[in-house]
């Protein structure tokens, strides 16, 4: 056994879990894993700011599939993560976040930048756990990464007194295993069948758990000749001629009308949040969730099915009859307006190899809307937080993950709020194309405010910036473009290196 | 609305609590009762929830809490197969001449009498939380100073039982 330190142990461990790239910011108490990084063969990438770095590793995890990593001091460091975390646990995203604290004789005693992070994240995560002692730190590691990336996936936290840091200690290579693989339940899969035979107008609803049965999906669609429809987070997921496109408060009207038409829903991996969810009565429900407390949460099911839609999808795909309907499925589309057709000339650039990220806003309902029915499995987009701010510093994770270009559609207000990740992008070489849907509005907060408080409008407002300029001050390209000039441009953009950011007034 | 009673194995660890009582009280689950206590194994505490609601909302706490990472185990406990206890401490204003009326109740409901003093009496009670109840009635009219009860404690009966190994 060889004997190191508690830093040291945390690279090698991450090393030997297969991590590469993490993302970290400096500060007292974190300084002996920066130092110990300096040895390893890990690199990490520096944000502007732990937001950034916890986003970037959200971008990274949606982009790969693998657990984003960030690592950050304690007190305002650790806190800056907060709203990174809250992000990725809302919409399933594996995240482990690594924080020093004060040394543990300090601990609770309101010390200088200390912070009780696991009490404030235990909400927002899967797990938060502050070690106690350094025997503890190898197993901890490997279980909270372990738990990051199997079932639900979602974020979590390990916070590491400076003490446990700097301690001696041998590394063990310990093992965490994981509970056995959930086999679906026969009876629910055999109803589950029952109910699509008899169905007259069957739906499938596809969301972000969805994402990896795309192929799955489009066959049992087929064989049924039904719609297929997606929630936010499920855009990109599957890959369809019958795909509508979104259901929800912010889709088109016809998909809307189409799943009110549904006399079975066959729901697959989705939370049905309130954003989505209109409540039809006389429907039934076929739900499978990989998350037992989804089951049942929100809509009462016909058939409840426990498990992977990956492992769940062939068994049905098996047992229900082919319906050889002669159908044509019409994908829905959002009112044309300028947002909508900047958007639609996005969504039908040649995207092979691009990864598409949106920020939050009208932009970003307007983008998921017009995508087409085809496979974005690694789209970068906060669905269920909706955090503004989250496409940039998302975009910088995902392109240092894969070396991919990536593709940000944002709005003044949402690209405001973290630009100062800009330098961060140069900095490390990444090739990301950025356009700023500039309305010089909170756009989608001033639509509410014109339809319900009476274009009473207050606080939307944003500042004049010449994006071409801050772009330039940060050594990236800018410019402004017309709506017309947009689809040559960006197509040739996605083919160059750099990063480059582009203004289209609206 | 059924009550409802759930019996868990979760880590001997800090924030174990706040995480599910925390989780309690974001998703608005109204519970009568909690009660935390240690176990024959120091690595786990035993927890015990009881919990007015009707089926739907129970199996959905039931869910949420068995996914906590920190669950180790959870089951419900059904009134016929389980022993369900809570243990109470009542003070109540007593005079001299009451006595002998005090002494009558202590016996019916086999409960002890472990304080007395010119003016109040300290009485406890251990048994279900039915028997409580009505014992706490029965007192009122003497005049309640106060009271503590422990919320549930519970376990299986017969050769079941909640065992990590299981
Ligand atoms: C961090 C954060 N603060 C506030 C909000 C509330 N909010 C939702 S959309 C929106 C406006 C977004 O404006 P912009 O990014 O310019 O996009 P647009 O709607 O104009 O396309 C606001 C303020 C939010 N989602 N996230």
């Amino acid at each position: 056994m060889k004997e190191t330190t508690g830093a040291k142990l945390i690279v090698e461990t991450l090393a030997s879990l297969g991590m590469k790239k993490i993302f970290g910011y400096t500060g007292n108490y974190i300084l002996p894993v920066f130092d110990a990084i300096k040895d390893s063969s890990i690199e990490v990438f520096v944000p502007s700011s732990e937001l950034g770095g916890a986003h970037s590793a959200d971008g990274y995890a949606r982009a790969t599939d693998e657990v984003g990593v960030v690592i950050t001091t304690s007190g305002p460091g650790a806190t800056n993560l907060v709203t990174g975390i809250a992000t990725a646990y809302m919409d399933s995203v594996p995240i482990l976040a690594i924080t020093a604290n004060v040394p543990r004789k300090k601990l609770g005693k309101d010390s200088f930048q200390e912070v009780d992070i696991t009490g404030i994240v235990t909400p927002i995560t899967k797990y938060s756990h502050i070690i106690t002692s350094v025997d503890e730190l190898e197993y901890e590691i490997k279980k909270a990464y372990a738990l990051a990336s199997s079932g639900r996936k979602g974020p979590v936290l390990l916070d590491i007194p400076y003490d446990v840091l700097n301690e001696k200690v041998c590394i063990k290579n310990v093992e965490y295993s994981l509970p056995k693989a959930i086999v679906p339940d026969k009876n629910a899969i055999d109803k589950a069948i029952a109910l699509l035979n008899e169905a007259v107008n069957p739906i499938i609803l596809v969301g972000g758990g969805a994402k990896d049965a795309s192929k799955e999906i489009s066959l049992l669609a087929e064989k049924l000749s039904c719609p297929i429809v997606t929630t936010m987070r499920g855009v990109g997921a599957v890959d369809s001629a019958n795909l509508l496109g979104v259901v929800g408060y912010s889709a088109p009207y016809s998909n809307n009308t189409q799943f009110k038409k549904a006399d079975v829903v066959l729901a697959l991996g989705t939370r049905f949040s309130d954003k989505m969810y209109a409540k039809s009565k006389g429907k039934k429900y076929i739900h499978v969730d990989i998350d037992l407390a989804e089951l049942d949460k929100i809509v009462e099911t016909n058939s409840a099915i426990l498990g992977d839609v990956k492992d769940v999808l062939p068994l049905l795909l098996n047992g229900v009859k082919a319906r050889n309907l002669d159908k044509k499925f019409t994908r829905g589309a959002l009112k044309k307006n300028r947002l909508t057709t900047l958007a639609s000339t996005i969504a039908e650039l040649d995207l092979t190899d691009v990864i598409v990220a949106t920020d939050v806003g009208s932009h970003q309902i307007a983008l998921l809307n017009a995508l087409g029915a085809k496979n974005h499995k690694e789209l970068l987009s906060s669905t269920g937080l909706g955090t503004m701010g989250y496409g940039l510093p998302a975009s910088i994770g995902a392109s240092i993950a894969t070396g991919k270009h990536v593709l940000l559609f944002t709005s003044d207000g949402s690209f405001n709020m973290n630009f100062n990740e800009i330098s961060t992008a140069v900095k490390y070489g990444v090739d990301l194309t950025v356009v700023i849907a500039n309305n010089r509005s909170l756009g989608m907060i001033e639509d509410i405010q014109r339809n319900k408080f009476n274009a009473r409008y207050i606080g939307i407002d944003t500042p004049d910036i010449s994006y071409a300029l801050l772009a330039k001050s940060m050594g990236a390209q800018g410019a402004r473009l017309t709506l017309p000039k947009a689809q040559e441009t960006l197509q040739k953009a996605l083919t160059e290196r750099g990063v480059k950011i582009y203004e289209v007034r609206i | 609305m059924e009550k409802h009673y759930l019996s868990m194995l979760v880590d001997n660890k800090s924030g174990v609590l706040s995480r599910i009582s925390g989780l309690i009280a974001r998703r608005g689950y109204n519970i009568d009762s909690l009660s935390v206590c240690a176990t024959e194994d120091e690595r786990l505490s035993r927890m015990t929830i009881a919990i007015s609601c009707d089926e739907r909302t129970f199996k959905q706490i039931q869910a949420q809490l068995a996914k906590q990472i920190e669950v180790e185990k959870i089951v419900e406990l059904k009134d016929s197969d389980s022993v369900l206890r809570e243990l109470l401490i009542i003070k109540i204003s007593c005079k001299n001449n009451i006595i002998p009326e005090i002494v009558d109740l202590t016996t019916i409901y086999k409960a002890k009498t472990v304080d007395i003093t010119e003016s109040s009496v300290i009485l406890e009670l251990t048994g279900r939380a039915s028997k409580l109840d009505s014992f706490i009635e029965m007192l009122r009219p003497y005049g309640i100073i106060v009271m503590a009860r422990s919320g549930l404690s519970a376990l299986q009966r017969g050769a079941t039982c909640l065992k990590e190994s299981d």
